[in-house]
């Protein structure tokens, strides 16, 4: 759906991608992480049309970006981080606005209004003018308008920024439910848990290239880390010494109940703990690997570590 | 034009909601009314202040005296109403985005450069004109007649109003390059009040300045051809400068 080779961008004389490469397939939702200034927005920009570049190839929908612009931005939505609006305008009168320029009929904006209002939650507030309007509204309003021309690639800066839980667990539901329908999803946001809840996969973006690009389970499949949690039903301080006598344990740490066991070699460990977990008298609560978040495989990726 | 229509819509709405035009209407009919009214009533403040009001035999009260007082007053004063009223429209549109998410739906930089040109040209043609009629009414009403008509207003009018449209496409290149409203605002008012009157003063350039619309437009005798240069460089700088306008926002960086 989307292709981008050696995408390069400059403002002035700093560099702010320097030759970035990803593939984003139909239906799906691509996770853009980076820290601030790493180049999220300018790639968006980029891909929507607003900004333009100097070298690279861009292939949306089948078509090259370059000199087809105007034949995309019908097929593509975007909602940037910070959405501004007349603020003379009501939310229903912004949105007819945009559907003219969609090139929509009167009847089909009137109803193309009603479902996206009814959408985003915002049809007490349409008669309203948008001077008036909160963050979220805005928020909610860019969305409306992002999603107006039905669009099969929809582009989400920071989406949720701006949003309270409530907000943020509707924009969520909203973004899957586009999924459901085929759209494909590039968002870019700072709220990892959002975007392991949502995401296919992911790529972050670090110093104008891309470190790491990966389907989401097997990155953390990838970055799982050899620690097992460990909750036994009774006091387990007599099992340390046992334990630490296998070569492949590497430490132990016990609070009351629950044992942290660190391991060499996760797959080498597999098969031999549960064996000798199972020939110590105290029975077993739980037992689980840690996994790591997207918070740690970010912090990991973005300092090389 | 493509999608001119949603544009000219939304840029009237915006007059409508925000008064820009209309406090320049209105600017132009109260400056077009108190000029006679003030010339009617100087002999009795000159009297009431102890001077001779046969001071006021030095002052021109023909019609066309009258009007070139307030042409005066317009492109000095209503040069500095006007600038600082329209410069929010393009200013704003730039600096706070609020372009962006109609671009992203296809709408196009030239579209709505040329929606406010044309909107704003309009406004400032119909408010020049019903400003010089309203002077030359009152003209006619409080003092003697002296054979100003209509179809030499309307013609004067137009002319005051080409070089303000001029003015007005300046400013948009302006906010264009600096992306700010107030300084491009004081820069078209340098050049209208500063460079122009300098650069008038060589003879090769006056009769391609759009400076010169002004002196022409006080004469209220019209020998078009001889206008036909003047006329001819005014329209000509006048798309240039909306070329550029567009050409500037179109390659725009966006961060």
């Amino acid at each position: 759906m989307i292709s981008v080779k050696n995408l390069q961008k400059q403002f002035g004389k700093h560099q702010v991608l320097k030759g970035i490469d990803f593939t984003i397939n139909p239906g799906e939702i691509y996770g853009f992480l980076g820290q601030n200034g790493a180049g999220k927005t300018t790639t968006m920009n980029i891909l929507t049309g607003l900004t333009a570049y100097r070298e690279g190839d861009i292939i949306i929908d089948g078509l090259p970006l370059q000199g087809n612009i105007e034949k995309l931005q019908k097929v593509i939505g975007y909602l940037p981080e910070d959405p501004q609006f007349y603020p003379y305008m009501k939310g229903i009168e912004y949105l007819e606005y945009i559907g003219k320029i969609s090139g929509y009929t009167r009847e089909a904006i009137d109803k193309r209004n009603q479902e996206l209002l009814q959408l985003v939650n915002l049809t007490e507030a349409s008669t309203r003018r948008i001077g008036g309007y909160s963050r979220g509204m805005r928020q909610r309003l860019g969305l409306a308008v992002s999603v107006y021309n039905h669009p099969k690639i929809l582009f989400l800066d920071e989406p949720s920024s701006a949003l309270d839980p409530q907000g943020r667990r509707e924009l969520l539901d909203i973004i899957l439910g586009l999924k459901d329908e085929n759209t494909t999803i590039f968002l870019s946001t700072h709220i990892l848990s959002d975007v392991e809840k949502i995401c296919d996969r992911i790529a972050i973006l670090h110093e104008g290239t891309i470190h790491l690009e990966e389907n989401l389970e097997t990155l953390q499949e990838q970055y799982l880390q050899p620690i097992y949690e460990i909750q036994w039903e009774g006091d387990c301080r007599a099992l340390k010494e046992p334990l630490l006598q296998h070569s492949w344990v590497d430490k132990i740490n016990i609070n009351n109940n629950q044992m942290t066991l660190y391991v060499h070699d996760r797959k080498k460990s597999q098969g031999k703990l549960l064996e000798v977990l199972s020939g110590f008298p105290l029975p077993i609560i739980s037992l689980s690997l840690k996994r790591s978040s997207l918070e740690d495989i970010f912090v990991k990726v973005v300092n090389g570590r | 034009m493509k999608n001119f229509s949603p544009y000219f819509k939304k840029e009237m709405l915006e007059n409508f909601r925000t008064y820009r035009l209309l406090i320049i209407v209105v600017a132009y009919i109260l400056f077009g009314l108190m000029e006679p009214i003030m010339y009617r009533m100087l002999p009795m403040i000159l009297e009431s202040e102890g001077f001779d009001p046969a001071m006021m035999g030095m002052m021109d009260t023909s019609q066309q005296g009258l009007l070139r007082s307030y042409m005066g007053n317009l492109s000095q004063i209503g040069l500095i109403i006007v600038t600082l009223t329209v410069m929010g429209t393009l200013a704003q549109e730039l600096q706070r985005k609020y372009w962006i998410l109609p671009r992203s739906k296809g709408g196009s930089a030239a579209t709505m450069v040329l929606s406010k040109f044309f909107l704003y040209s309009s406004g400032l043609v119909a408010a020049t004109l019903v400003g010089f009629m309203v002077n030359n009414f009152y003209g006619r009403v409080l003092f003697e007649y002296t054979g100003l008509e209509l179809p030499g207003v309307i013609q004067s009018g137009l002319l005051f109003a080409l070089y303000f449209i001029f003015l007005l496409s300046l400013l948009f290149l302006l906010i264009s390059i600096i992306q700010k409203g107030i300084p491009a605002a004081l820069l078209t008012l340098f050049v209208s009040f500063l460079v122009f009157p300098l650069l008038n003063n060589f003879s090769a350039l006056q009769n391609f300045l759009p400076y010169g619309l002004i002196q022409e437009s006080a004469k209220f005798f019209f020998d078009w051809s001889s206008l036909l240069p003047v006329l001819a460089s005014t329209v000509f700088l006048t798309a240039l400068c909306l070329f550029g306008t567009i050409r500037r926002i179109k390659t725009m960086e966006i961060l």
